[in-house]
C-alpha cells in the first residue's frame, strides 16, 4: 500500500485548526521585550540603585574636597572638583530620585486604580531603555572629561545630548504613569477617590512635564551654543547654572510631591484606619506641586555667560518659599489627626515616613531662611543643607514606599528590625548632613570652592567632617537598605501576603475586587463599609 | 462641568499666571505690561516672567483636556462605548521594538556629537521602529485571538522583514570583515579569511548533525557571529587601513621614467610578507 | 495498488479564516487621549521655556541700545506668512478626517489625512526655505541670534516632524481597518498633537518672524 501525503487545504465547512499560541520569552530575551508592568517597574527601580551608587561615591568625592578650606581643590583640583560635584547632582535626581518614583509609580500605581497594565507599556519599555542608555552613555561623557567643567569639547556635548535624552525618558515615563492614573481607573474610583500615591504620580507628572521640557530646552541651546555659536552662555563652565536651578528651591521640592503620596498612604495603615479629610490632603498635595514649580527661579543670561539670579529679593521667590509650608503643615496635621484617631502600630514604613516627613519640614524652614535676602544666605551652604534635607527626604520617602510595598514589589517584605534600625539611622544621617552646612552657611562657607577667611576657619572645618560623617552614613543607609531590598527580592516566599492589612485596591486579594465606594475600598471590605469621606464629588 | 482633575490643573495654571503678573511687577515692569502679556508696557524680567506664563498656558490646556475628557472616568468613559463598564485595560505581549527604539536613539544622540554614520544608523533603527510599532500595535487588535493577530502580522511583515534582514546580515558581513582585511597584511587578510570559513564551516557542520536544534540556540549563535562581525568591523575601522601604493600613479612613473619598479610589491604588508 | 492520502496540517501556514476569529475586544477609550495631552502640555512648556530664553536675550540686547539683528540679517516675511497659511489650512483638513472618519467616511478620511500630510511637509519645506533666506549663519562666524533662531524654528520643524509621523501611522492603521466609526481615539489623538504644533508656530510666527 502507498502512502501518498499530500497537504490539503481544510474543508470550507470545517473550522480552521487553532493556531500555536505565541510561546513566552524566557531568560534575558524576556527581559529586553517585556510589556509587563512589574516588570518594567523593578527594572527602573533596581537601575536607580546603580546610579544612587554613582551619585554617592561623587558626592563623597566633594564632601572630602571640604575637609581643608585652606586647600580647597587640592584633592581633586577645580575643574573636576566642578565635574564631580555636577555627577554627583544630576546623578542622584535625575538618574536617581525621579527613576525611583517612575519605577515604583509604573508598578505600583496601576495596582492602585485597579488596572491590570500600565498605559502605555511599551512607550514605558522604551523609556526605560533609553533611561538606562542615555544615563550610560552620560556617566561616560564624565569619565571622557566631558559634563559640565569638562576640557574635551566634544564629550561636554555628548554629555548635553545624552541628558536631553534621559530627560525625554523621564517624561516620556511620567506620563505613562500619569495615565494610568487619570485613564485607566476601575468602575467607581473617581479621581476623588484615587489612592495618594496615584495622585501624588498625577501632580508629579505634571510637575515633570511644565518643568523638565524647560530644562531640556535650555540644554539644547547649551548644546547648539557650544556646538556652533559663541558660547555666551558660559561654554563648559555655564552648563552646571543652566542645570542647578532644577534642585534648587523651588524647583527642588518637584522630588518631594511623590513621598507626601507615599506617606499619605502608609499612615492610615499603620494607624489601622482610613484617612482624615481624603480631599482635602489630595488638595494639599496638589498645592505643594503648584508651589514647586520653580522653572521661573532659573539664572538669567548675564555678559560673557555669566549667570545672574535675577529672582532674589522678589516677591515671588519669597511667596513660593514661604507658602508651601503651608500644604506640607496641612497634611503633616491630617496625618497626625489619623493616628490620633486610630491605633498605631509602629511599622518600618512608617518610620521611613516619619523620618522623611520631619526633614522636608526642617527643609522648607531653611528654605524660607535661604529666601530671607537679608540673611545672605543664597549660593552658601546653607542652601546646600535646605537641597540637601529635601532631597534626602525624597529618598527616605521613597524608601518609606519601597518598605511599604515590598510584599507586592518583591514578593516579601523586607527585614523589619532591619528596616527600622536604618531608618532611625537615615535620620540621623540626615541631620548629620545638614545641620552643619546650615551653620556654616551662616558662617558665609559658600557651596562651591571658596574659602573662609576670618576666626571661623577652625569651626567650619570641624563642621564639614561631621557633615561628611553624616552623609558617609547616609550612604551606608542608602547601601545597607537596598542589599534589604535586593535580599527580600532573591528569597521571595509568601508571594501576595498583606502583612500592613492595607486600605487601597493593591492589597485586596486576588480575584477579590471589592466594590469602590470610597478612597480605602480595601479597609471597607474589611470592616464593613463605613461612612465614605469621600462620596460628594 | 469642572471635574478633579482639571480643578487641580486649573489651580496650578492660575497661581502661575498670577506669580507671573506678580513677578512682572515686581522685576520692574511697568503700565499694564504684564496683564497684557508686553503690548502696553514692560513686563519686567523677560525670562521668569515668559517661563511662569508658558507654565499657565500649558497647565491651562491641560486642564482643558481634561475637562473635555471627564478626568476619562470610568463611567463616562464607559458611557462613550455604550457599557455599563468600561472594558479592562489588556496586558500587552513581548516586543523587541522599544529596546531597539532606546537603542536607535542613544545611537542618534552619539552620532550628533561624535561621528554622522552612528547619526544615520540611529536615525534608520528609528524609522523601523516606527513602522514595527506601528504594524505591531495595529496587528495586537486585528482579532481576537494572539496567534491569529501574529500570524496576520508575519504575513504582512515577513515578505519585507526577511529580504531587509538578509541584505543587513549581507551588509554587515561586507562592511566588517573589509574592515578588518584592510587594516591587517595581506596574508594576515588570507588566514583570517581561511580561519572564518573554517569556523563557518565547522559549526554549520555541528548544527546539521543535529536532528532537532533550538531555535533560540541558533538564534544565539547568529547573534554572537553578529556582534563579532561588529565589534571586528569597528576594531578594523579604528585601526584603519593598511598603506597602500597609490597604482595609477606607479604606473605613470613606469610609463614615464621606464623605472624598473614593476616587482616591487604593491602592498607594504605583502614585501613585509616577502622579506 | 491502493493508495491512500493522510492531510497534515500546518499549524503555522493554514489559511487565515477571519470568521472563526472572535473580534479583538472593545478598547478604552480616551487613554491615547490623554497621554497626548500631556504630551503636547510638555511642548509648551518646552517652547515656552526658549521663548522665554529668546525674549529675554533679546530685550538685554535691546536694552543696550544696539539692534536685535546683527548687520545684514533679516527675515523676510512672505516664507513665514506662507508658512503660516499653509498650517491654518492643515487645521481644516486634519479635523476634517477625524470627521470622516466619525462618519465612517474611510474615503474623505483617508483623503483628509493625506492633504494634512502633506501640508505639513510643505510647512517643514517652506520653514527650510526660510533658514536660507535669512542670513544668520551657523557655521563660520556664528551670533546669538543664530544660535537662537535656529534651535527654536529648529526645534519646531522636529516637532512638525514627530506630528506629521504621528499622523502617518495613524494613516497606516486607519488604512488596515482601525480607528474608524466610534472608535476615532488615533485620529483625534494625532489631530490634537498637530493643533498644538500649530498653535505653538503661532507664537512663534508673530513672536519671532513678525515682531523679529
Amino acid at each position: 500500500m502507498t502512502v501518498t501525503e499530500t497537504q490539503a487545504p481544510p474543508a470550507a465547512t470545517t473550522p480552521a485548526p487553532a493556531l500555536e499560541p505565541p510561546r513566552p520569552s524566557t531568560g534575558l530575551a524576556a527581559v529586553l521585550g517585556t510589556g509587563e508592568h512589574r516588570t518594567i517597574g523593578r527594572l527602573w527601580i533596581f537601575t536607580s540603585f546603580a546610579y544612587l551608587l554613582v551619585a554617592g561615591v561623587a558626592g563623597a568625592l566633594v564632601g572630602v574636597e571640604k575637609v581643608d578650606t585652606d586647600g580647597l581643590g587640592d584633592v581633586l583640583g577645580a575643574d573636576v572638583f566642578g565635574e564631580t560635584l555636577s555627577l554627583h547632582g544630576i546623578a542622584g535626581t535625575f538618574l536617581f530620585l525621579l527613576p525611583l518614583f517612575i519605577g515604583l509609580g509604573i508598578h505600583v500605581v496601576p495596582a492602585q486604580v485597579g488596572a491590570a497594565t500600565v498605559a502605555f507599556p511599551r512607550a514605558t519599555a522604551a523609556a526605560y531603555w533609553t533611561y538606562l542608555l542615555g544615563g550610560a552613555v552620560l556617566i561616560a561623557s564624565f569619565v571622557a572629561d566631558g559634563g559640565p567643567f569638562g576640557a574635551d569639547s566634544r564629550f561636554v556635548e555628548l554629555f548635553v545630548a545624552s541628558f536631553i535624552a534621559v530627560l525625554l525618558a523621564l517624561v516620556l515615563g511620567t506620563i505613562c504613569v500619569a495615565t494610568t492614573a487619570v485613564a485607566l481607573r476601575t468602575t467607581g474610583m473617581g479621581l476623588h477617590r484615587t489612592p495618594l500615591f496615584a495622585w501624588s504620580s498625577l501632580v508629579t507628572a505634571a510637575l515633570v512635564v511644565l518643568q523638565l521640557p524647560v530644562l531640556a530646552g535650555l540644554m539644547l541651546l547649551v548644546y547648539v551654543d557650544h556646538r556652533y555659536g559663541p558660547t555666551f552662555l558660559g561654554g563648559s563652565g555655564g552648563v552646571l547654572d543652566r542645570i542647578a536651578w532644577a534642585w534648587s528651591q523651588p524647583s527642588v521640592y518637584l522630588f518631594a510631591i511623590p513621598v507626601l503620596g507615599i506617606i499619605g498612604d502608609i499612615v492610615p495603615v499603620s494607624a489601622r484606619t482610613r484617612l482624615s479629610k481624603h480631599r482635602i490632603a489630595q488638595g494639599a498635595i496638589g498645592a505643594f506641586g503648584a508651589l514647586a514649580f520653580g522653572a521661573w527661579a532659573m539664572p538669567g543670561f548675564g555678559a560673557d555667560g555669566a549667570a545672574p539670579l535675577l529672582h532674589v529679593g522678589d516677591v515671588p521667590f519669597y511667596a513660593f518659599s514661604i507658602l508651601i509650608l503651608l500644604p506640607a503643615l496641612a497634611f503633616a496635621g491630617l496625618l497626625g489627626d489619623t493616628v490620633r484617631r486610630g491605633s498605631l502600630r509602629v511599622t518600618s514604613p512608617l518610620l521611613w515616613g516619619v523620618a522623611s516627613l520631619l526633614m522636608l519640614l526642617t527643609g522648607i524652614l531653611n528654605g524660607i531662611l535661604v529666601a530671607i535676602e537679608p540673611l545672605d544666605l543664597i549660593q552658601t551652604t546653607a542652601q546646600t543643607a535646605q537641597i540637601h534635607y529635601v532631597l534626602v527626604a525624597s529618598l527616605l520617602g521613597l524608601f518609606a514606599g519601597l518598605a511599604h510595598w515590598a510584599p507586592r514589589l518583591l514578593g516579601t517584605p523586607v527585614q523589619e528590625v532591619a528596616s527600622k534600625a536604618l531608618a532611625a539611622l537615615g535620620l540621623v544621617g540626615t541631620i548629620l548632613l545638614c545641620l552643619p552646612d546650615v551653620i556654616t552657611g551662616f558662617l558665609e562657607q559658600a557651596w562651591r570652592l571658596q574659602g573662609v577667611s576670618g576666626d571661623d576657619v577652625d569651626a567650619v572645618e570641624v563642621l564639614n567632617v561631621v557633615s561628611i560623617v553624616g552623609g558617609l552614613l547616609l550612604v551606608l543607609v542608602a547601601v545597607a537598605f537596598v542589599g534589604l531590598v535586593l535580599k527580600a527580592a532573591v528569597g521571595r516566599d509568601h508571594d501576595g501576603d498583606d502583612p500592613w492589612e492595607g486600605n487601597t485596591l493593591e492589597w485586596a486579594p486576588a480575584g477579590a475586587t471589592p466594590a469602590i465606594t470610597s478612597e480605602a475600598p480595601v479597609y471597607d471590605a474589611r470592616h464593613g463599609a463605613g461612612p465614605s469621606t469621600t462620596e460628594a464629588k | 462641568m469642572i471635574t478633579t482633575g482639571s480643578k487641580f490643573f486649573y489651580g496650578v495654571a492660575a497661581l502661575l499666571a498670577f506669580a507671573a503678573v506678580v513677578y512682572g511687577y515686581a522685576s520692574g515692569g511697568g503700565g499694564v505690561g504684564p496683564i497684557s502679556f508686553g503690548y502696553k508696557g514692560g513686563v519686567g524680567e523677560h525670562l521668569g516672567y515668559g517661563i511662569l506664563l508658558a507654565g499657565a498656558v500649558s497647565a491651562l490646556f491641560a486642564g482643558f483636556c481634561v475637562t473635555a475628557f471627564r478626568d476619562a472616568d470610568p463611567e463616562p468613559t464607559a458611557a462613550l462605548l455604550g457599557a455599563d463598564t468600561v472594558p479592562a485595560a489588556t496586558t500587552t505581549g513581548s516586543s523587541f521594538w522599544p529596546v531597539v527604539g532606546a537603542f536607535g536613539v542613544v545611537l542618534t544622540v552619539v552620532g550628533v556629537v561624535l561621528n554622522n554614520v552612528f547619526f544615520v544608523a540611529g536615525l534608520i533603527a528609528l524609522g523601523a521602529v516606527a513602522i514595527e510599532w506601528t504594524m505591531q500595535a495595529w496587528a495586537d487588535r486585528a482579532t481576537g485571538d494572539p496567534a491569529v493577530n501574529r500570524e496576520i502580522r508575519n504575513r504582512i511583515m515577513f515578505p519585507i522583514e526577511v529580504p531587509l534582514a538578509g541584505i543587513l546580515a549581507i551588509a554587515i558581513v561586507i562592511v566588517g570583515y573589509s574592515r578588518v582585511f584592510l587594516a591587517v597584511s595581506k596574508l594576515g587578510a588570507v588566514w583570517i579569511a581561511l580561519a572564518i570559513a573554517a569556523t563557518i564551516f565547522v559549526i554549520g557542520t555541528i548544527l546539521s548533525l543535529r536532528p532537532r536544534i533550538r531555535t533560540d540556540l541558533v538564534a544565539g549563535v547568529l547573534a554572537a557571529a553578529a556582534v563579532v562581525t561588529i565589534g571586528l568591523g569597528i576594531f578594523g575601522a579604528v585601526a584603519g587601513e593598511r598603506e597602500f601604493h597609490d597604482l595609477s600613479e606607479e604606473h605613470a612613473e613606469e610609463g614615464g621614467a621606464e623605472a624598473g619598479a614593476s616587482d616591487e610589491s604593491t602592498d607594504e604588508g605583502a614585501s613585509e610578507e616577502s622579506n | 495498488m491502493a493508495t491512500a492520502t493522510a492531510t497534515t496540517p500546518t499549524p503555522e501556514r493554514l489559511p487565515l479564516r477571519l470568521e472563526d476569529v472572535p473580534p479583538a475586544p472593545p478598547r478604552r477609550p480616551r487613554v491615547l487621549l490623554v497621554g497626548t495631552a500631556l504630551a503636547s502640555a510638555a511642548s509648551i512648556a518646552l517652547f515656552g521655556g526658549l521663548l522665554s530664553a529668546y525674549f529675554a536675550l533679546r530685550a538685554e540686547v535691546i536694552g543696550q541700545g544696539e539692534q536685535w539683528l546683527p548687520d545684514g540679517a533679516s527675515i523676510p516675511l512672505s516664507p513665514g506668512n506662507m508658512t503660516m497659511v499653509t498650517l491654518v489650512m492643515s487645521l481644516i483638513t486634519a479635523q476634517w478626517a477625524v470627521h470622516a472618519g466619525k462618519q465612517q467616511d474611510r474615503g474623505h478620511a483617508y483623503f483628509a489625512l493625506g492633504l494634512t500630510v502633506l501640508l505639513g511637509i510643505a510647512h517643514v519645506v517652506q520653514l527650510g526655505f526660510l533658514f536660507t533666506q535669512w542670513e544668520l549663519p551657523l557655521n563660520g562666524e556664528p551670533t546669538m541670534q543664530a544660535v537662537l533662531l535656529f534651535t527654536i524654528m529648529g526645534l519646531h520643524v522636529a516637532m512638525a516632524a514627530a506630528a506629521l509621523i504621528f499622523f502617518t501611522l495613524m494613516l497606516l492603521r486607519s488604512l488596515g481597518g482601525q480607528f474608524t466609526g466610534r472608535d476615532v481615539e488615533g485620529l483625534s489623538a494625532a489631530a490634537l498633537y498637530w493643533y498644538v504644533t500649530v498653535g505653538i508656530f503661532v507664537v512663534l510666527w508673530y513672536g519671532i518672524l513678525i515682531v523679529k
